[in-house]
C-alpha cells in the first residue's frame, strides 16, 4: 500500500507545473548577443519553458545582430530583459530595399507539437521606425511551421499569410496601431490565435486581438496541416525607409503560448462584448411639442409627405 | 425640453390624413441600451458611427446619446473595456424620423349672418 501511494505521488509530482503553457520567455536572463564570440551568441538560458535558439547568423547589411538586454524590457512585464530584432534598410542589391536586411532571429521551440496555440507577446516598434509609402508590402513577426511549410504572422495587416494558402485581411493596420506612419515606440500587446480544425487545412480559426480588442475573429482559415511544434519571432522585411546604416529595432518580451487558452495581455483578460445592443427609442427635442400636454399624439415620417408612426407624449421632462 | 416617447411610436401607420401636416425641425435623442455579459469590466464606451460618443461606469447598461438629426441612421456600437483591453459587440442601426404635427387649430369661428338675423 505504501508504495502505491509513494506511485502517486511520484506522478503527480511528475506533471508539468503548467500543462497549458508550451512555451515562455520573460527573457529573465543574463544579456546575450548574437554577435558573441564570433556570432555564435545562443539564447538558451533565456526560456522558462520551452527552448529558445539561434534562427541564423544573418546580420543587417550595417553588421547588426540580435540582441538580449535591458534596454529591451518591457518593464509592465517578468523578467529584466527582452529580444532586440533589427531590420535594416539598405539595398542589399538582391531583393530591394530592406529585403533580407536584418538580424538572425531566434527560434520558439515549443514544449510539444500542438493544432491549438495561444500566443502572447509584447512588442514595441523604434520611436521613427517607418516604412516607404507609409505601409509595410510585408513584415514577418514569426513563423510556426507545421509539416515542411510555414505560417506567417504579418504585422501590416494584422493578419496572417500562410504559405501557399493565401492571407488573411483584417483591414487593421500599421498606421492604426502606431497612429501614424511611423513607429510610436510604444509597447503593444499582440495576441494570436491558431487552430487547426480536423487535421487542419479548411475552416480553421484565426483570431488576432491588438492591445486586448479583437481585430480578426474568423473560422474558415487555411493554417496548414500538421501540427506546429516551433517558430521563429524576428524575421525579414521589405521596404524599410532609410539609407546607409540606418537600421531601425523592434523589440519583443513577455512571449508565452498556451495549448489551451487565451494568455490575455498582463492585468487580466478583457471582458466579454456586451450583447443585445438595442436603440430602444427616441427622445425628441422639440420645443413646438412642449405645448402638448401628456397624451397628446404627434407623428414621424420616415416617408415623405405622410406619417409612418405616431407617438403619444408620455411626459414632459423640466425645462 | 425632451419629450419621452416610447417604442411603439414608431409602429408603422401609414395615416394620409397627415399628409397635409407640416414637419417640423427636431433634435433627436436615442436611448440604447445592452446586456452587461461580463464581470470584469470597468466601464464601456458607445460608439456612433465608428467615433466615441461616450462612456459608462461599471455595471452600466444603457446610455443616451443626444443631439441626433431628423431622417438619418445612426449605427451604434457597445464596448466593454477594462485595463487589459476593450471587447466589442456587433453593430446595431436605426433611423431617425421627420416629426409632423397636426395643423394648426383653426382661429375661433365668426358668424356670418347671410340675409336679416
Amino acid at each position: 500500500m505504501k508504495r502505491l501511494l509513494l506511485l502517486v505521488v511520484l506522478l503527480a509530482c511528475a506533471l508539468p507545473a503548467s500543462a497549458a503553457t508550451i512555451f515562455k520567455s520573460t527573457f529573465n536572463c543574463p544579456a546575450v548577443n548574437q554577435l558573441d564570440n564570433g556570432n555564435s551568441g545562443n539564447p538558451s538560458a533565456c526560456a522558462e519553458i520551452g527552448t529558445l535558439d539561434r534562427a541564423g547568423g544573418w546580420t543587417t547589411a550595417a553588421g547588426r545582430g540580435w540582441q538580449i538586454l535591458s534596454a529591451a524590457n518591457y518593464s509592465g512585464g517578468e523578467g529584466g530583459l527582452g529580444y532586440r530584432h533589427y531590420r535594416g534598410s539598405n539595398d542589399n542589391g538582391v531583393q530591394g530595399p530592406g529585403v533580407n536586411d536584418n538580424s538572425g532571429g531566434i527560434y520558439m521551440i515549443l514544449t510539444g507539437a500542438r493544432a491549438n496555440i495561444w500566443l502572447r507577446y509584447y512588442t514595441r516598434w523604434q520611436s521613427g521606425f517607418s516604412w516607404s509609402g507609409g505601409e509595410p508590402i510585408y513584415t514577418k513577426e514569426f513563423y510556426f511551421f507545421f509539416n515542411n511549410s510555414h505560417v506567417l504572422g504579418f504585422q501590416h495587416t494584422w493578419g496572417l499569410n500562410t504559405q501557399a494558402t493565401g492571407n488573411f485581411l483584417s483591414g487593421w493596420g500599421w498606421q492604426d496601431t502606431m497612429g501614424g506612419t511611423q513607429g510610436d515606440g510604444q509597447w503593444h500587446c499582440i495576441e494570436y490565435h491558431m487552430q487547426q480544425v480536423s487535421g487542419g487545412g479548411a475552416n480553421d480559426v484565426l483570431e488576432i486581438w491588438v492591445d486586448g480588442v479583437e481585430r480578426m475573429s474568423i473560422n474558415n482559415a487555411n493554417l496548414g496541416t500538421g501540427t506546429y511544434a516551433e517558430g521563429v519571432i524576428g524575421e525579414n522585411q521589405a521596404q524599410v525607409v532609410g539609407s546607409g546604416n540606418n537600421d531601425y529595432y523592434t523589440d519583443y518580451d513577455d512571449i508565452i503560448i498556451s495549448d489551451s487558452t487565451r494568455v490575455g495581455c498582463i492585468g487580466g483578460l478583457s471582458p466579454s462584448a456586451p450583447q443585445n445592443l438595442r436603440i430602444v427609442g427616441w427622445l425628441l427635442t422639440l420645443g413646438t411639442l412642449a405645448a402638448l400636454a401628456a397624451g397628446g399624439i404627434f407623428y414621424v415620417s420616415r416617408v415623405a409627405g405622410r406619417s409612418t408612426g405616431r407617438g403619444r407624449v408620455a411626459a414632459a421632462a423640466a425645462q | 425640453m425632451h419629450i419621452k416617447i416610447t417604442l411603439a411610436v414608431l409602429v408603422a401607420v401609414a395615416l394620409s390624413l397627415l399628409a397635409v401636416a407640416g414637419a417640423q425641425a427636431a433634435s433627436f435623442d436615442a436611448a440604447v441600451s445592452w446586456t452587461d455579459n461580463s464581470t470584469n469590466e470597468e466601464g464601456f464606451r458607445i460608439y456612433r458611427n465608428n467615433v466615441m460618443v461616450g462612456t459608462t461606469a461599471t455595471n452600466v447598461s444603457s446610455f443616451t446619446d443626444v443631439g441626433l438629426a431628423e431622417n438619418t441612421v445612426y449605427c451604434y456600437r457597445v464596448g466593454a473595456v477594462n485595463a487589459a483591453g476593450e471587447t466589442q459587440g456587433p453593430e446595431t442601426c436605426a433611423a431617425t424620423g421627420t416629426v409632423l404635427l397636426p395643423p394648426a387649430a383653426p382661429g375661433s369661428p365668426t358668424i356670418i349672418y347671410i340675409g336679416k338675423p
